[in-house]
């Protein structure tokens, strides 16, 4: 399930994905960042980036030879999330390099393709001397 | 707390942390993000951390939650951030926050500052009034 189609040059497009919003997986959020689970916690949305077919795309986009470290991340709410909402996620990485650099651009949308919520993630790339085998 | 934000306006200092490992763990487990650097000791030991790394997501996480306390008649249209400097584990933080423009939209700037020089997390709120506020 990754690298369906080429987006632009070096970019991977991945899903979409239907993704986690059921309640049991926004109350084990909220319980580790110590916030109520309703509304949603606003940051809930990047535990979709780790769903396993996504984060197996991802850290193969990374390579064995980097450690990521999460440089900056942003949200826009387009729409309340709801528990249980059917939505899907599309993302779209690329590499960049000086410095290495793994972009994360994702949407979730309804089932009708109205946007839900958009998220960018940047991964910094920390070169691992001689990769992780060493 | 019906007044209108206005530029300038702060938001209450707010501590965060300090997040022990079983924290940090249990914020890996509930995200899906097991990225060993905030997990492996010597894997932080290596990249040049006495101890590993909070979540960044961890520190933005907080964010929602003190601004829905300060203004709970405002509701989050965007949140951004950067992650400037580590907070490792162990290390307590300060939130802080002020409004920088008010057009319609509130902007506030939002910093989690923890013992180093710059702040771990500096970051960007876009608060908008909810509907019937």
């Amino acid at each position: 399930m990754r690298a369906e189609r080429s987006h632009r040059p070096g970019e991977i497009v991945l899903g979409p994905f239907e993704v986690a919003t059921g309640v049991g997986e926004i109350s084990a959020f909220a319980a580790a960042i110590g916030a109520p689970a309703n509304p949603i916690p606003a940051t809930f949305p990047i535990a979709w980036l780790s769903a396993p077919a996504l984060k197996a795309a991802l850290r193969e986009a990374v390579g064995p030879d980097f450690l990521p470290v999460h440089e900056s991340q942003s949200f826009d709410y387009v729409r309340p999330l709801v528990p249980g909402a059917a939505l899907r996620l599309t993302a779209a990485a690329r590499r960049e390099s000086a410095p290495e650099r793994l972009v994360v651009e994702a949407e979730a949308t309804e089932l009708s393709g109205a946007p839900a919520l958009i998220m960018r993630a940047a991964l910094r790339l920390v070169p691992l001397a001689g990769g992780e085998g060493a | 707390m019906t007044d209108p934000l206005a530029r300038g306006d702060k938001m209450p200092e707010t501590p965060v942390g300090p997040f022990d490992a079983a924290a940090v763990a249990a914020y890996a487990a509930a995200s899906g993000d097991d990225n060993p650097l905030h997990l492996d000791l010597a894997l932080a030991a290596r990249v040049g951390f006495a101890a590993p790394p909070v979540h960044g997501m961890r520190l933005m996480a907080e964010i929602a939650p003190a601004l829905a306390a300060w203004r709970p008649d405002m509701a989050l249209k965007r949140l951004s951030g950067t992650f400037v400097e580590p907070l490792l584990t162990g290390e307590a933080a300060i939130l802080s926050g002020r409004v920088l423009r008010v057009d319609g939209e509130a902007l506030v700037r939002i910093s989690i500052q923890g013992p180093r020089r710059g702040p771990s997390l500096l970051a960007e709120a876009v608060l908008v009034p909810k509907e019937g506020a």
